[in-house]
């Protein structure tokens, strides 16, 4: 029933047919938004150089969505297992070889290219998921199930936990635990296995260094750490705060300039967004998110299979962690972790990941046969 | 519908999550927006580092040799000073009326804000003013740790200096918090102990008002002191190492090795500069002189020199444990001169040393039998020998920058100058020239290993580290790089024939009363006045303890014998210190 991939003159028809305007134009809108945002971010430090890197890996993003969406995602789903084995071997890799590179364990450098596995493994682990929990094995019990798919979360989430990268790690559970509940593995395994997470935190409150503690106990006790995270913790929201309804206006960011901000163009541009264009801003930037979220469930509601559902979903998961736990940090409601905000944080990595994602929703979207208006021949 | 009941979960945790994040936000920007927006500009607070005293370092005896000392800054706010003042600072700070008035004029906006005018200053200066404060109303003292080295020159090579930290510097080692303005260790052990050294800086949040002005400190770390580099270094026999260098004008090096467990003892190369100059800022006319006369190059373990014949060992080793001659027959007439191919070689001795054995070939430094011998090894054994003592190779120590030697063979000439090896070259290696290159502290090394009958350790500086409070942070122990196994009887003869030639002609001038000293002396000829001479030496021959190395680079004196008054010199305050009166 899957025939070829090749790009007939009926699949040009059905893809063209498909097009969902609204999804592309919320997409641009959202990457422009953020462009425009990074612009100002950048002005002070690095001088606009993070800008025009940004551009450019918009568009090399944009040409990699494209290649993904014209693809078929079945054959996507074929490679998803190698595609995991590959990232799981550059994590250990990076666990390895990265300590040697001056402290920063988080980065493979492969000759003048160097890219962030953990960022690598989000998406390794949306396509193994869908393809995983997709496939139905005969007399395979519920739990059996759900075993596996945890394993497969559980590699990664070490690997990178290790690095460490705490941030990574949960964003790895977050992505799991809604594709398991569309995948119909019970709601009943998810929510237990949330359960011995959440008692067995004591315990793993010991395997976590200081700072990582005192990410979590500033969020009860501003005077933790007062030079060190609290301060970042202060300044973030002195400038929220300080943007009020309408914002102190485009480039006009006084806490920005001052430099009073930490990482303002990567983990902290929200607070830059939130200072110059106020509440009005932050308000339009999440009535976008909300928007795309709409529209991409969509996709996975009419998606042709269960295969094409999960990635939808898995994708909105990703973004949906994202969004909670990056600008849940910047407005003190979640630990500070060095986590990216889609569309908007500066990063080669995160960029091309988030154009990951839209590349298979896109494929999804595209190609399926749902409506069969147009016999084919 | 079961599935449609998952989408509508789904959306209302998105709209949650949205929601949460949008009431927030609602909360800190219109609820509290004008409480942050009035705390934003007119309470401010900014983040200021204090600087961590670098760690110090300590001879083997405690003598401290670099620490980092209070410097004081006088700073003017212009706001409250007076002029009247001017007569008293300036005679405070030895510093012309004109000079401190220009500086006033130059800095008279904002008036609120303080201006540097001269730093760099001592204990003396700053009690001067805490005296007179009364008198110098607006003026400021400000203190902060610069580095010092109290024996300047003495340790220019051993500990380096610290200096401002470099862009390349910084983004090299970006994830290791400097930032500009930082010092950094440049060169020696300032750079290679870095990391111990340094310490880490405290931390200020410091609240302004909106000029900018501090108001107070809110919160405070303190900084961590480094820790402390105690050296296997000895600061009398240091001292010696210099002296005999400086007093006898020679662009040289000298190395005293514990051959028990591979401790520097002393090491000193000439000509060397005063660390402290980095410090207060050197002037680019210094700078550059000291840079022409390669000052920098730390002679001991960064360059390297032909080691004439006391290279000669390496040949006697290969000969022996190769079994390719027999030292109880093996003898050879040495008329002062020998054919090769077609070109004369000569012993240093032309009248010719006339029958020599292996013993008294060593002790004579005999060429001619040294030529013999080699082209009867090879050059490819020579080499293997030369690369077991690893000649060719780093010897390890704790110094940035080691250069190694050069042990050439055939193959090696063919590759670097595409030319054929002759039975010449063979000769020229046998008795440490030609292409032959060793560093100072690489042949050392060499004696070390044989004085203590096939050990070789690693050469090391530190000791031990300590954290500024004396708690034990690391210990150096001996490292073992290799056991070479040398036959008893090989050490046999080589020692025979050193402390035989440690009793010949000029070389007799390095003994040393009550102690038992083998030696051995080469000359590696230059130019026809110039040569590279040498001198190595251990003691005592039964139980040695030190390894002594003098070298002088392109040398007006003929021969390495001249040399041994100096390694006498270094030997007697050795054992003098040890109690063994000479």
């Amino acid at each position: 029933m899957k025939e070829t991939t090749f790009l007939k003159a009926s699949q040009v028809k059905r893809i063209w047919s498909n097009l969902n305007w609204a999804l592309i134009l919320t997409c641009l809108a959202l990457v422009l938004y953020g462009l425009f945002v990074l612009y100002s971010a950048s002005s002070t430090d690095t001088g606009r150089a993070a800008f025009w890197w940004q551009v450019g890996f918009v568009l090399f993003g944009a040409v990699l969505a494209a290649f993904l969406a014209f693809i078929d995602y079945h054959v996507w789903l074929k490679l998803a297992y190698p595609f995991y084995v590959v990232v799981l071997i550059l994590l250990v890799i990076v666990l390895i070889t990265g300590k040697e590179v001056y402290g920063a364990q988080r980065w493979l450098f492969i000759g003048p290219i160097s890219l962030q596995p953990s960022e690598l493994a989000k998406g390794a682990l949306i396509l193994v998921l869908a393809k995983e929990i997709g496939t139905r094995k005969e007399g395979a019990s519920e739990f059996y199930r759900f075993l596996r798919c945890l394993i497969l979360v559980i590699l990664p989430a070490i690997l990178t936990f290790e690095q460490p990268d705490l941030g990574t790690s949960i964003v790895l559970f977050f992505i799991f635990f809604p594709m398991a509940y569309f995948g119909e593995i019970g709601l009943k395994f998810v929510l237990g296995f949330l359960g011995i997470l959440l008692a067995s935190l004591p315990l793993l409150w010991h395997f976590l260094h200081d700072y990582q503690k005192n990410r979590f106990l500033v969020l009860f006790n501003p005077n933790v750490d007062p030079t060190g995270i609290g301060y970042n913790l202060r300044q973030s929201l002195m400038t929220i705060g300080s943007g009020g309804l309408l914002g102190k206006g485009y480039l006009q960011g006084t806490q920005k300039q001052l430099q009073f901000l930490p990482v303002r163009h990567s983990d902290f541009i929200f607070a830059v967004l939130a200072e110059e264009l106020g509440f009005i801003g932050v308000t339009v930037l999440l009535f976008l998110y909300g928007i795309l979220f709409y529209l991409v469930l969509r996709v996975a509601q009419e998606a042709e299979d269960i295969y094409g559902r999960l990635l939808a979903i898995g994708a909105v998961s990703l973004w949906l962690c994202h969004i909670l736990v990056n600008i849940g940090m910047t407005v003190g409601i979640m630990p500070v972790t060095g986590i990216w905000l889609p569309f908007f944080s500066y990063g080669g990595s995160n960029v091309i990941l988030n154009f990951f994602a839209i590349g298979l929703i896109f494929s999804v979207l595209l190609h399926k046969r749902k409506f069969l208006f147009y016999p084919e021949k | 519908m079961k599935l449609e009941k998952r989408f509508l979960a789904f959306a209302i945790l998105c709209l949650f999550v949205l929601s949460l994040i949008w009431g927030r936000l609602f909360y800190l920007q219109i609820v509290h927006g004008e409480e942050f927006r009035v705390q934003s500009e007119q309470n401010r607070t900014r983040l200021v580092s204090t600087p961590a005293v670098r760690g110090g370092i300590y001879d083997r005896n405690g003598v401290c040799l670099a620490k980092d000392e209070p410097t004081y800054t006088v700073e003017i706010v212009p706001d409250e000073f007076k002029k009247e003042a001017v007569p008293v600072l300036s005679s405070i700070l030895s510093m012309p009326v004109e000079e401190i008035q220009a500086k006033l004029e130059e800095n008279n906006l904002p008036s609120w804000e303080p201006f540097k005018l001269r730093s760099g200053l001592g204990e003396d200066v700053a009690q001067k003013i805490e005296e007179q404060h009364l008198k110098l109303p607006g003026v400021v003292l400000q203190v902060e740790p610069r580095r010092s080295y109290p024996f300047a020159n003495l340790f220019s090579h051993i500990i380096g200096y610290v200096g401002e930290i470099s862009q390349e510097e910084l983004s090299a080692l970006g994830g290791k918090g400097y930032v500009g303005g930082d010092n950094i260790g440049k060169t020696g052990l300032e750079k290679f102990y870095e990391d111990y050294l340094r310490g880490q800086k405290g931390q200020q949040v410091i609240e302004v008002n909106a000029l900018g002005q501090p108001i107070k400190v809110l919160y405070e770390t303190d900084s961590q002191p480094g820790d402390d580099l105690v050296l296997s270094i000895d600061l009398k026999l240091q001292e010696k190492a210099r002296q005999i260098l400086v007093d006898n004008n020679m662009n040289g090096a000298v190395v005293c090795l514990d051959p028990r467990n591979g401790e520097i003892l002393a090491m000193a190369s000439t000509p060397d500069y005063d660390p402290n100059l980095f410090v207060k800022g050197i002037s680019q006319k210094d700078y550059e002189s000291l840079l022409k006369s390669h000052a920098f190059i730390a002679k001991a373990t960064q360059d390297r020199f032909p080691p004439g014949s006391t290279f000669k060992v390496i040949t006697t080793i290969s000969a022996l444990e190769e079994k390719v001659i027999d030292p109880k027959t093996f003898k050879v007439f040495c008329p002062g001169y020998m054919v090769i191919g077609d070109r004369v070689f000569y012993c240093w001795q032309t009248s010719g040393h006339g029958e020599q054995d292996l013993v008294e070939a060593i002790a004579n430094s005999c060429n001619v039998f040294f030529y013999t011998l080699a082209l009867q090894v090879g050059p490819e054994k020579i080499a293997k020998w030369a690369k077991i003592f690893n000649l060719d190779s780093y010897t390890g120590v704790d110094l940035p920058d080691e250069a190694k030697g050069v042990i050439p063979d055939p193959e090696w000439k063919e590759r670097t100058t595409g030319e054929q090896w002759y039975p010449g070259d063979t000769a020229n290696m046998g008795i440490g020239q030609g292409d032959v290159l060793v560093t100072p502290l690489g042949l050392a090394c060499v004696y070390a290993t044989i004085a203590n009958g096939g050990t070789y350790y690693v050469p090391h500086l530190v000791k031990e580290i300590k954290t500024y409070d004396g708690l034990p942070v690391k210990t150096f122990s001996s490292t073992i790089k290799a056991k070479i196994p040398l036959s008893p009887e090989t050490l046999a003869y080589l020692r025979e024939g050193m402390v035989k030639a440690a009793e010949r002609g000029t070389t007799q001038k390095i003994k040393v009363e009550g102690v038992s000293v083998a030696a051995k002396t080469g000359t590696a000829q230059i130019t026809p006045e110039k040569q590279d001479i040498w001198i190595a030496a251990y003691a005592p021959v039964e139980n040695p303890q030190i390894v002594v190395l003098v070298m002088d680079e392109y040398s007006k004196l003929q021969y390495g014998s001249y040399l041994a008054p100096l390694a006498h010199e270094l030997l007697a305050t050795f054992f003098s210190e040890k109690g063994v009166t000479p």
